[in-house]
C-alpha cells in the first residue's frame, strides 16, 4: 500500500498512480505467473434497511399466491431468475453469489440489524464490534487520512470493543458534495484554524504534564486526525461531481446511486468498508409499490457498481454484500403488505475471493422455508471475513468473555473460489 | 452567592445533615470512609496524591454537583484568597433541591437511556423533566425505580413510560436493561442459551423476562389522547373517527369491538384521574404543545418532530376487553413458550395482591429493603459518577460484589443510603466530603488494567449536556446575551442539545472513564457551532471577559474564567505571543472573513445571534476604545483554544 501524505499529491494523480500500479501488477501477474495484485481488500455493503422481500427480489415464485404481483425474468446464469424489476442485475448475475436460505434469529429491526452487522444478537453493554469496524482495524491501511469505515445514507453500527477510532464515519447525505463539518466554521480560514489548534495543543500538553498524559495524548492524536482528514486530497473521493457525466449516468439518479458511485471512489482511495444504506423496505403496507420504487434505484446502481469495479480491476479485491436484516412473509396481508420474515430470505454477494454465478440453497415453493440447510448470519460473516483475509476464529475479550469475530459460523466452502 | 459560615463539614461528617429525618443512619464520617478505603489498599499501593488545589476542587465540585462551572466571583475569590472560601458551604448550597436536581436528573437519565439507543430527544427531555421533578420533591431512588419499572399511561401524562418505551421492540432488552441498571446484573448473555462461563442460565433470564410478558403498547392518535387528558369525554365512535381507515372500516357502535374501545377510553381517563388525585404524582402535560413548551423544545425542532401518535403503555392484567399486545406484533419469530415469572434469586412472586401487576411485583422486589443489591448498585453508580470508577466494576455487571476489594465500603455506604431514604443528596455529600474525592487528579493507575484504588482523582469526560452549559456559562458571564428569565441558559442549552448530544453523544459511553470520541466528534467540535457559535458572537463581550491591563493580566483573567486556574509559564508565553502578534499582523485574515463556505444550518447559532446585542452588554459610555479587529480575533482564538481543549471537556 502506498503511503499517503497530506500534501504534494492531488487525488487525481494519486488515483492514477494507484490504478497504474494495479494495472502494472495485473499485467505482471499475467507475465509472471503467481504474482498477484497487492491491493488491500475492502467491502462495500449495500444495506437494504427494513428487510426486503426475497420473493420480490432474488427468489421469485411466479404463478403462486405467495409470489405476489411481479413476474420473474431470466438471468445470465442458467436456471436462475430474479424479479422483473432487476433487469440489469439479471445481466450481471454471472458475477454474483446468491444465497437463498439465509436465516436470522431476530425478527425486530434493531436486533436483527445488530445481528447482521456484528454476527451477534445484541447484549447491550457488551460492545460487539460491527464488521466495518473490524475490517478497519484488521486490514485497514495505516496511517490513513480517511476513516476506515464510512457509512453513506445511514448510520451503520457501532465499533464497540474496537474503540472510538473505528466508529463509522456517518454521512447522511452527499447532496452538496461536502461532508458534515469537514470545512472550517463560517468565516474561519484553514490557516486560522491551524493557529487555533496550535494554541489548543499547548493547553493539551500542559494538561498532559499536570493531570493525565494518556488522555491528553489520545485527545491530541484525535485532533491531529481530524485536521489531516480536513486537509487530505483523498477527500475528493467523496465528491461524486468529480466523476465524468457518462459514469454518473450509468449509476442512475438519486442519492443511492450517488452513494454507490462514491463507495467505489472510496474503495479506490483505500477505505476498508463502505456501507451504503437504502431504507424503506419495511413494507407492511403496499409492499409492491414500495418494492418497485426501491428496486428501480437498487438495480441500476448495484449493476453499475459491479461493472465499474470489474472494469477497474477492483472486483478481485472488493467484496460486495447486498442484504437486509431479514426477509418478508410469503403471505400478503390485508394492506397489500408483507410482514417480517427472518426464517428464510436471500442475500447477494460478489467479488473478493468468491465464486461467480453461483446459487446456494433453495427455498420451498412459498419462498418462506429452506429446503435443506440454512445459512445463518454468523455463517455468512465468517465466510466473508475468511475471504477478506481475516481469521473468523480470532477472538476479542469483552471483560472476561471471549468473542470470536465470526461467532462460530461455518465457512460456506461452496462459494469460496 | 452567600457564603454561610457554619461548620458544615462537621455536620456532614456526623451525617446529621445528610440523614435529614432519618437520623437512625449508621453514623459514618468522611474520616471513617477514608480510613476504610486506605485500610483496604494500604499494603501494596502507591502513596496517595496530595489534596487538589482549592480552585481545582471548586471546579470539580461545581461540575459534579451543579453541572456548571463556578461563578466568576467565587472563582476569583478562590484564586486570590483560597482560605476565605468556604467550600463546605458551597457544597451545602449546591445540594439544595433547586440547584442540584437539574444536573442529577441528567445523570440518572443517562443510566436509564445510556447513549446506545437512538430515539427521539423528546423521550430524553420528558424523562429529564420527570426525574428532576422527583429529585426536587425528595423522592428516593427506590420509589423512582418503582415508578419507572411499573409505569403505565401515555407519554404525555406520565413521562416515566419513556423508560421502557425505548425497548418497545424487544421485551428481552427491557428485562436485560432493568436487570443491568437496577440490579447490576448482566443476565441477557443467557437470552439464547447457557454459556459455561456465565453465572446466569437461560432459565433465569426467561423467568425474569416473564415479568414483562403482560405489557401492552398502543400508539394512539393525538386526537384521542389529548382530549382524554384534558378530561373531555369521548364515545367509541368519536375514538374510531381518529383511527386510520383500515382500523375504522366496518366498525359498529354496538359491537364487542366498541366495548373494548370504551374500556380503553375509560382506562386512559382513570389513569389520568388517579394521577391528579395523588398530590405526590408528577404533573404531566395534556398536549404535545404543552409538553414542548415545558421542555423548552426550540420551535425549529418542534416542526421537525410532529408525531401523529402517542404511546400508551398498559399492563394486560389491567387491560379490560381483551388483549392487544403489539410488542411482538410483527416480529415474525415464534415467541418462546410462556414461563412463570421468577426473581433472580430463584424465588417466585407470592400470589398477586389485588390489582398488582407483574411489573409492580418486580419493582417491589427489586427495591425491597431485604434486597441488598439495589442500594449497592445505586451507590456504586453515584460513586463512579463522582470518582470516575466504581467501587466494584463494571457497574452494570457486579459479579460477586461482596468479594471485591472495596466491598466493605460499598456495604457501609449502601446501608447509610438506605437509612437516608435512598435519597441522592446525602450520599453525594458523604462522598464529596472524603479525602479520596479531594485528591489531586493524575493519570490512570500505573500499568494497563492496574487496579485503581482512589489514591488520586481521575479525569472524567463531561456529559455533552454539561459541556454545553459550561460554554454558555463562559459566554453569558460577559453579559452579551439577553437573559429575560432565569432559565435562559437552560433554554439555550436545550437548543444546543439536539445538535451536540446527537453528534457527540452516541459514540461516547457515559459509564466510560475515558473520553471516547471519534473523528466525526472532533470535526463537529472544531468546525461545528458548539464553540464556534459563542466565540463568533462574543466580540462585544470580549473586553468584559478579559478585563483591563496588559496581555498577561488579561490572559490570567481568561484562564481563570474558562479553565479555573492560572496559566503556566509555557502557556503564558505561547498565548502572549499569539495576541501580541495580532498588533503587527497584516490584515489579511480579516479580509478572508466569510470566505469559508457556509456550514450546515445551525438553529443554535441562529438563536445565539438573536440573543446577542440587545442584552445588557455592560458597555459604559466613555469606556476605552474597543479592541482592534485583529486583536479581537486573536482573543477569540485564545478563547476557542481553551474551550476545545481536553481540559475544558473533562472534570479533573
Amino acid at each position: 500500500m502506498m503511503k499517503v501524505h497530506d500534501g504534494g499529491m492531488n487525488r487525481r494523480s494519486f488515483l492514477r498512480s494507484t490504478l497504474a500500479t494495479a494495472l502494472a501488477l495485473a499485467h505482471g501477474g499475467r507475465a509472471f505467473a503467481g504474482a498477484k495484485p497487492s491491493r488491500p481488500k475492502s467491502l462495500i455493503f449495500l444495506y437494504l434497511s427494513g428487510g426486503p422481500s426475497q420473493l420480490d427480489t432474488f427468489d421469485p415464485k411466479p404463478g403462486r399466491r405467495e409470489g405476489g404481483r411481479f413476474r420473474a425474468i431470466r438471468t445470465s446464469v442458467k436456471g436462475l431468475s430474479f424479479t422483473e424489476h432487476l433487469p440489469r442485475l439479471a445481466e450481471r448475475a454471472r458475477d454474483l453469489v446468491v444465497l437463498r436460505t439465509m436465516t436470522s434469529k431476530e425478527g425486530s429491526h434493531e436486533r436483527a440489524r445488530h445481528l447482521l452487522h456484528t454476527g451477534y444478537s445484541p447484549i447491550p453493554g457488551t460492545g460487539f464490534p460491527c464488521m466495518g469496524s473490524t475490517l478497519g482495524e484488521e486490514i485497514g491501511p495505516a496511517p490513513f487520512a480517511l476513516p476506515h469505515y464510512v457509512c453513506l445514507g445511514g448510520t451503520g453500527e457501532k465499533a464497540g470493543l474496537r474503540g472510538p477510532a473505528h466508529e463509522p464515519f456517518v454521512v447522511r447525505s452527499l447532496e452538496t458534495g461536502v461532508l458534515p463539518h469537514i470545512e472550517t466554521w463560517r468565516g474561519t480560514t484553514t490557516a486560522r484554524l491551524r493557529e487555533r489548534l496550535d494554541l489548543q495543543r499547548v493547553l493539551n500538553q500542559e494538561y498532559g504534564h499536570r493531570v493525565n498524559s494518556d488522555l491528553s495524548d489520545k485527545y491530541q492524536s484525535l485532533m491531529d486526525r481530524a485536521y489531516s482528514m480536513m486537509t487530505t486530497p483523498l477527500l475528493e473521493a467523496f465528491d461524486w461531481k468529480k466523476e465524468p457525466e457518462a459514469v454518473r449516468r450509468v449509476y442512475g439518479e438519486g442519492s443511492f446511486a450517488r452513494h454507490c458511485l462514491v463507495a467505489r471512489r472510496l474503495v479506490e482511495a483505500g477505505v476498508s468498508c463502505v456501507e451504503v444504506e437504502l431504507d424503506g423496505w419495511d413494507t407492511h403496507k403496499d409492499n409492491f409499490t414500495g418494492h418497485q420504487k426501491l428496486l428501480s434505484r437498487l438495480d441500476p446502481a448495484f449493476a453499475a457498481l459491479l461493472g465499474d469495479l470489474e472494469a477497474r480491476e477492483l472486483l478481485d479485491s472488493t467484496m460486495v454484500l447486498c442484504a437486509g436484516e431479514f426477509g418478508r412473509s410469503p403471505s400478503v396481508n390485508a394492506d397489500e403488505g408483507r410482514d417480517h420474515h427472518p426464517e428464510c430470505f436471500s442475500a447477494v454477494l460478489a467479488g473478493a475471493g468468491l465464486k461467480r454465478g453461483v446459487v446456494l440453497g433453495e427455498s420451498d415453493a412459498t419462498g418462506g422455508r429452506a429446503v435443506g440447510a440454512s445459512v445463518t448470519i454468523p455463517d455468512l460473516l465468517a465466510t466473508m471475513l475468511h475471504s477478506l483475509g481475516i481469521d473468523p476464529a480470532k477472538t476479542l475479550m469483552a471483560g472476561d468473555r471471549p468473542i470470536a469475530l465470526g461467532n462460530d459460523g461455518k465457512l460456506l466452502r461452496e462459494i469460496l473460489a | 452567592m452567600k457564603i454561610m459560615k457554619v461548620a458544615w463539614r462537621i455536620l456532614l461528617a456526623a451525617g446529621v445533615l445528610a440523614a435529614g429525618g432519618a437520623s437512625r443512619a449508621k453514623a459514618m464520617s468522611a474520616d471513617d470512609l477514608d480510613r476504610r478505603l486506605e485500610e483496604l489498599w494500604a499494603k501494596d499501593a502507591p502513596p496517595p496524591a496530595g489534596p487538589a488545589e482549592p480552585w481545582e476542587l471548586l471546579r470539580r465540585l461545581s461540575l459534579d454537583l451543579r453541572g456548571r462551572i463556578p461563578e466568576s466571583s467565587l472563582l476569583d475569590q478562590t484564586l486570590k484568597n483560597p482560605e476565605s472560601v468556604d467550600l463546605e458551604a458551597f457544597i451545602v448550597s449546591s445540594l439544595e433541591p433547586d440547584v442540584f436536581s437539574a444536573h442529577w436528573a441528567r445523570v440518572v437519565r443517562s443510566w436509564l437511556t445510556g447513549r446506545e439507543y437512538s430515539f427521539q430527544a423528546l423521550v430524553n427531555r420528558t424523562l429529564d423533566l420527570w426525574i428532576e421533578d422527583r429529585l426536587r420533591h425528595g423522592i428516593g431512588m427506590d420509589a423512582m425505580a418503582r415508578e419507572l419499572i411499573a409505569a403505565e399511561g401515555t407519554e404525555l401524562d406520565n413521562p416515566a413510560v419513556g423508560y421502557l418505551l425505548q425497548f418497545k421492540e424487544s421485551q428481552e432488552n427491557m428485562a436485560g436493561h432493568v436487570a443491568r441498571t437496577w440490579l447490576g446484573s448482566q443476565i441477557q448473555c443467557a437470552q439464547c442459551h447457557d454459556h459455561p462461563f456465565e453465572r446466569w442460565k437461560q432459565e433465569d433470564f426467561r423467568g425474569f423476562s416473564a415479568f414483562f410478558d403482560r405489557l401492552g403498547l398502543q400508539h394512539l392518535p393525538r386526537g384521542i389522547v389529548e382530549p382524554l387528558l384534558r378530561g373531555e369525554s369521548m364515545t367509541p365512535s368519536q375514538y374510531m373517527d381518529q383511527m386510520p381507515d383500515y382500523v375504522r372500516n366496518g366498525f359498529k357502535p354496538d359491537s364487542p369491538q366498541a366495548v373494548k374501545v370504551q374500556a380503553t377510553i375509560d382506562y386512559i381517563r382513570k389513569l389520568r384521574d388517579d394521577r391528579r388525585k395523588d398530590p405526590a404524582s408528577f404533573r404531566g402535560s395534556t398536549s404535545l404543545e404543552e409538553a414542548y413548551e415545558r421542555m423548552k423544545v426550540p420551535l425549529e425542532t418542534r416542526r421537525s418532530m410532529k408525531p401523529k401518535t402517542l404511546a400508551f403503555l398498559q399492563d394486560q392484567e389491567k387491560k379490560p376487553g381483551g388483549t392487544m399486545n403489539t410488542m411482538a406484533m410483527v416480529a415474525g419469530v415464534k415467541p418462546p413458550e410462556p414461563v412463570e415469572p421468577r426473581f433472580l434469586d430463584g424465588t417466585r412472586p407470592a400470589p398477586a395482591a389485588a390489582g398488582e401487576t407483574r411489573r409492580q411485583q418486580l419493582a417491589r422486589w427489586i427495591t425491597s429493603p431485604e434486597n441488598p443489591t439495589f442500594a449497592k448498585v445505586i451507590v456504586n453508580r453515584v460513586w463512579k459518577q463522582l470518582m470516575g470508577r466504581g467501587l466494584v466494576e463494571p457497574v452494570d455487571n457486579m459479579v460477586n460484589p461482596d468479594d471485591a476489594r472495596f466491598a466493605p465500603v460499598l456495604a457501609d455506604l449502601a446501608a447509610a443510603f438506605r437509612a437516608d431514604g435512598y435519597r441522592l443528596e446525602p450520599l453525594i455529600a458523604r462522598i464529596v466530603a472524603t479525602r479520596a474525592y479531594r485528591r489531586r487528579c493524575l493519570g490512570e493507575a500505573p500499568g494497563k488494567g492496574g487496579e485503581h484504588r482512589f489514591e488520586h482523582a481521575l479525569a472524567r469526560p463531561l456529559m455533552p449536556e454539561v459541556t454545553i452549559g459550561a460554554v454558555l456559562d463562559v459566554i453569558s458571564s460577559t453579559g452579551i446575551l439577553r437573559l429575560p428569565e432565569k432559565n435562559q441558559v437552560e433554554d439555550m442549552r436545550s437548543s444546543m442539545e439536539d445538535e451536540f448530544v446527537e453528534t457527540f453523544g452516541p459514540g461516547s459511553d457515559p459509564s466510560s472513564s475515558s473520553l471516547s470520541l471519534a473523528v466525526h466528534d472532533a470535526l463537529f467540535l472544531i468546525n461545528g457551532p458548539t464553540v464556534n457559535g459563542p466565540v463568533t458572537v462574543v466580540t462585544a463581550g470580549l473586553e468584559r471577559l478579559i478585563g483591563d491591563g496588559g496581555v498577561a493580566a488579561r490572559l490570567a483573567r481568561l484562564f481563570a474564567r474558562v479553565l479555573d486556574r492560572a496559566p503556566s509559564a509555557a502557556e503564558l508565553a505561547a498565548f502572549q505571543a499569539h495576541v501580541e502578534a495580532a498588533a503587527t499582523r497584516s490584515p489579511d485574515p480579516v479580509a478572508e472573513r466569510g470566505s469559508g463556505r457556509a456550514a450546515s444550518r445551525s438553529g443554535w447559532f441562529d438563536l445565539l445571534q438573536e440573543r446577542v446585542g440587545a442584552g445588557d452588554a455592560g458597555m459604559e459610555a466613555g469606556a476605552k476604545p474597543a479592541l482592534s479587529s485583529l486583536e479581537q480575533m486573536a482573543w477569540q482564538d485564545v478563547l476557542w483554544a481553551m474551550m476545545t481543549s481536553v481540559e475544558f471537556l473533562t472534570n479533573h
